[in-house]
């Protein structure tokens, strides 16, 4: 019994130092900042520094308020105040709007600092903001423009991947908007305020934030982030480019680059629009009211008629391939499986993308080949549905014709039982 | 021709004395009166058992019970497979007729107390057979392995689990497992085609030759009948009538309404909207949703459950439970039991299809 | 007289009774007959296709190939390694295919990355390729799903 306790004691004793120890440490950390047991005495509302910080990613790595205030937290201010934030021990007030980038970049542009948290961060924000429309005019002494807190907040910084954050993708199109959007703010400024309503509308604005798709770009995604600008004239080809590759290099190798350049088009966005990019219809080619074409080409005129082809060419295509899935329905419809036709309906869709894609060539005889090959899958597609047809109206006769083999034999059994039945009776 | 085959006739009849057996058949009779309708309605049952057997095997050349292979090779059968799409419409469209014919049957034979003294066993055989019938729906509901069906067959098979002490045991036992898996697939399987059918085989011959031997009852007050009719052809050929009528309205539904196969099943998706058990299981479900979650101190399902169990084996003493029918008497509480019965049934199953959903 | 007229007529009646119920069994027989035949393609969803044949292929190239209802990807990695995927994007459903240039799997719709193991390493795709296997039987390159 002895010599098992004393086994127990070997074992216990020093678990018990150690946790003793680790809980005087623990409790002293918690103890120590006093800035946040102060501030939040009379700081009440959710986003005053004190309560917002504490959620914020600095707290949860260990950087303190006086790792870029200043101060001394250790020192307990309802004694204090004074001692506490004495400029002495580095206290400094907080920085004033046009002071903000520099002051956060005394870490984030320093690398060997910024390493110890993740050794692969990046440190090149700040270079990237003096680039920047809002930097540059910052510079000037702009006070009105954005800095590091206008995005990120001051004490409620948390990291891009996070949805509840400032900078997580989809919300990024409503934080620029806070600025963007505000027509009074951005008086004086000689740019639009309307490009958050027209995101919305565009086929970006509908996958990232209707249909959650985070990989749909964002405001940042052409323009920047930390250098965000305008991209010029000849930069828009690679700036859609970056998802649409195929697409702009099409445009690349055409005849209308040089065109383009010629007249200071700003490539894509001359028939895509910025903002608003939206899916074209079928009107948008050829040379009509709302063709994109149009814009250049007048009837008559140089390339008219090959706009005019290329429409109709994709037209026809699609209007076969409508015809097709309209089949198809029907046969469905009936009973009939379909899921043959459905997988070659679907490589006849994926002809058309491209068909719709090599219009980028702005080469009647490239539409076409595609087109062509196309209709020829779709016609083998249509023969199919034709045929699940025929066979519903194959499967209607053998039954007609099971159905009345039934009805003579009935007969024939009915008029027997009635046969036996005068026997009986006479 | 004649010569052979009387003398084939002859030479079986020397060794087992089957002109007994044909002339006891050439002397059965039929009642006739206004109920004598009911009479065919387990012939009918019986054709649809038929049915059931032949595009059984049929659809067995082709099918995979596992279910990486089950889906598909039920849409190879629909697409491939002459005339597949007709044979596993048929197996369908024929279990549900066969099911509603049972229950027409039993609840005529109910209602018209055939099941009295000296047909008691016809009537336990009888309800036997129904209840298997419900297991063939059930198991090969899950066969396809669609998203319905296998979100149907593990909510059934949860119920199961309310029963005290072997509940469990039995959700594994169905399951073979822990969850609905292939191995619960391989084994409905196994009941569907091996147990059930063996099981019906033998119960039903007992019950064939119970209504054979002891011939057609004649309800209760009606002593006398005044007119009969021969089983042997008269009766036997008015049955053949109704089963080419059955046959062409089994076929008409088959062509005209091919039995859909839905979406393979995912176990890993969450459970589509509308789940719902087959039709005939329809009443028992809703019945359940009814009971509060607690009764006193008791789980409403258990209560529920038990209920059940005690209905089920309440249907089959019914004949030994019927004093009044027994003496010839009748008896209005049973028809009282048999109608509401049948309205309770009938007025759920249609109410879970168009009010509950 | 009458019992002639009788007669004929049960005749009548026998033949057409006869006859009605051949009728009825040889639409019966007919499909049941037709399904116990052997349908011309011999299974449902096939289990392995042949993607093509050992040696057609270069180093470091790849091919569509049909599998089943969806189209596959076959490569054949610089180190002389036979791969097969779904060839369906994971982010919008596009084809993808095999660049030589970057050694990668390539989605032309919105520039999406992945790499010869089929795992998404740049652009929009959310997941992985779904993965094939791919043995090698006689010549023939068999790929199959896993299981
Ligand atoms: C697989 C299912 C069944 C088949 C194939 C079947 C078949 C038959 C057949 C052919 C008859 C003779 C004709 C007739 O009276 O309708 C019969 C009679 C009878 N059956 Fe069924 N039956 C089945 C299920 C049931 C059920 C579920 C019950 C009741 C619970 C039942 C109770 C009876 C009774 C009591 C008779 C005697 C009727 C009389 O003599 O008037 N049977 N059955
Ligand atoms: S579909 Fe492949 S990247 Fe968008």
């Amino acid at each position: 019994m002895k010599s098992i306790n004393r086994h127990f004691n070997n074992i216990y004793i020093p678990f018990l130092i150690i946790f003793l120890f680790s809980s005087t440490a623990l409790y002293s950390q918690e103890k120590r900042n006093n800035c946040i047991e102060c501030h939040s005495e009379f700081e009440e509302e959710e986003t005053s520094p004190s309560i917002e910080f504490k959620n914020d990613i600095h707290n949860s790595s260990g950087v303190l308020c006086s790792d870029c205030h200043g101060g001394d937290p250790e020192i307990d201010a309802s004694e204090d105040q004074e001692l506490a934030m004495d400029p002495k021990k580095g206290y400094k007030k907080p920085p004033k709007h046009n002071e903000v980038p520099e002051f956060c970049a005394r870490c984030h542009s320093d690398f060997e600092y910024m390493k110890k948290f993740n050794p692969n961060i990046r440190v090149d924000q700040y270079e990237n903001y003096l680039t920047s429309q809002h930097g540059k005019l910052l510079a000037t002494g702009d006070n009105k423009v954005a800095n590091c807190v206008s995005c990120h907040k001051a004490h409620g910084v948390k990291r891009k991947t996070d949805p509840a954050s400032t900078v997580f993708v989809a919300q990024i199109p409503e934080t620029c908007s806070i600025c963007h959007s505000d027509a009074e703010y951005m008086k004086g400024y000689a740019i639009p305020t309307d490009q958050l309503e027209k995101y919305k509308e565009s086929i970006h604005g509908e996958y990232l934030l209707e249909e959650g798709d985070l990989s749909a770009p964002a405001c940042n995604d052409c323009h920047g982030n930390h250098g965000a600008a305008p991209p010029g004239i000849e930069s828009v080809h690679n700036v859609c480019g970056v998802c649409h590759p195929g697409n702009s290099q099409l445009f690349l190798n055409s005849t209308h680059k040089k065109y383009f350049e010629e007249f200071d088009f700003p490539e894509c966005t001359t028939c895509h629009n910025n903002h608003l990019i939206q899916k074209l219809t079928k009107e948008s080619l050829g040379i009509g009211e709302q063709s994109v074409c149009g814009i250049c080409h007048a009837e008559g005129e140089v390339g008219s008629a090959d706009a005019v082809e290329i429409k109709n060419s994709i037209e026809n295509f699609s209007a076969l391939r409508d015809n097709c899935q309209i089949l198809s329905e029907e046969a469905e419809r009936k009973g009939m499986h379909v899921a043959e036709i459905k997988y070659q309906l679907n490589n006849v869709d994926t002809e058309l993308l491209k068909a719709r894609s090599m219009v980028h060539s702005f080469s009647l005889e490239n539409v076409k080949q595609i087109t062509g090959e196309g209709t020829k899958l779709a016609l083998d597609v249509r023969e199919m549905a034709n045929d699940a047809l025929k066979e519903y109206q194959i499967r209607r006769v053998g039954l007609v014709i099971s159905l009345f083999f039934i009805f003579i034999a009935g007969t024939a059994l009915y008029l027997k039982i009635k046969d036996i039945d005068r026997r009986r009776t006479k | 021709m004649r010569t052979y085959i009387t003398n084939i006739f002859d030479w079986l009849d020397k060794r087992y004395n089957i002109k007994v057996v044909i002339r006891f058949l050439a002397e059965k009779k039929v009642p006739i009166y206004k109920h004598t309708i009911w009479y065919y309605m387990g012939g009918i049952t019986l054709l649809f058992f038929i049915i059931q057997v032949i595009t059984g095997i049929l659809l067995l050349l082709y099918y995979r019970p596992t279910a990486e292979g089950a889906f598909e090779s039920v849409q190879f059968i629909m697409t491939q497979v002459h005339y597949g799409w007709l044979i596993r419409s048929i197996h369908s469209w024929s279990a549900n007729l066969m099911v509603l014919f049972v229950f027409i049957h039993m609840f005529s034979v109910l209602l018209l107390k055939s099941y009295r003294s000296p047909r008691e066993l016809t009537w336990v055989t009888g309800v036997l057979l129904m209840y298997i019938s419900l297991a063939f729906g059930f198991t090969g509901y899950l066969l396809p392995w669609n998203e319905l069906s296998f979100f149907a067959t593990k909510v059934g098979t949860d119920i199961a689990g309310v029963i005290p002490f072997v509940g469990e045991f039995i959700v594994r036992f169905l399951r073979g497992g822990e969850d609905v898996t292939g191995a619960t697939l391989t084994r409905l399987f196994g009941f569907h085609v091996a147990v059930l059918p063996g099981a019906v085989l033998i119960i039903l011959a007992i019950h064939l030759l119970m209504v054979q031997r002891q011939g057609m009852s004649k309800p209760v007050g009606l002593k006398e009948v005044k007119r009969e009719m021969l089983f042997f052809p008269d009766f036997f050929l008015r049955d053949f009538l109704g089963w080419l009528f059955a046959i062409g309205i089994l076929a008409i539904l088959a062509a005209v309404f091919p039995w859909e196969l839905g979406q393979k099943a995912d176990p890993f998706s969450p459970a589509p909207e509308g789940i719902k058990p087959e039709w005939y299981f329809l009443f028992m479900f809703q019945t359940l949703k009814f009971f509060p979650a607690k009764i006193l101190i008791f789980d409403g399902e258990l209560v529920a459950t038990f209920i059940f169990a005690v209905v089920g084996i309440f249907w089959i003493l019914v004949p030994f439970l019927d004093f009044k029918s027994k003496k010839e008497m009748k008896s209005p509480i049973f028809s009282i039991i048999g109608i509401f019965a049948i309205l309770y049934v009938g007025i759920i199953t249609l109410l879970s299809y168009f009010v509950f959903k | 007289m009458m019992e002639e007229k009788n007669k004929s007529r049960r005749n009548f009646i026998n033949y057409l009774l006869g006859g009605g119920f051949t009728l009825v069994a040889s639409s019966v027989i007919y499909p049941i007959v037709r399904f116990m035949l052997p349908p011309k393609s011999t299974e449902a969803e096939p289990m392995a296709v042949s993607a093509g044949k050992v040696g057609e292929m270069h180093l470091n190239s790849g091919k569509i190939f049909k599998f089943g209802r969806k189209p596959g990807l076959l490569i054949y990695t610089k180190q002389g390694e036979y791969r097969a995927f779904m060839a369906t994007c994971s982010h919008l459903d596009c084809i993808v295919q095999f660049r030589d240039d970057s050694e990668s799997i390539w989605c032309a719709c919105h520039n999406g990355y992945y790499d010869v193991n089929g795992n998404n390493v740049s652009g929009p795709p959310p997941r992985p390729l779904e993965n094939l296997d791919v043995i090698i039987k006689d010549d023939d390159i068999m790929v199959s799903k896993i299981t």
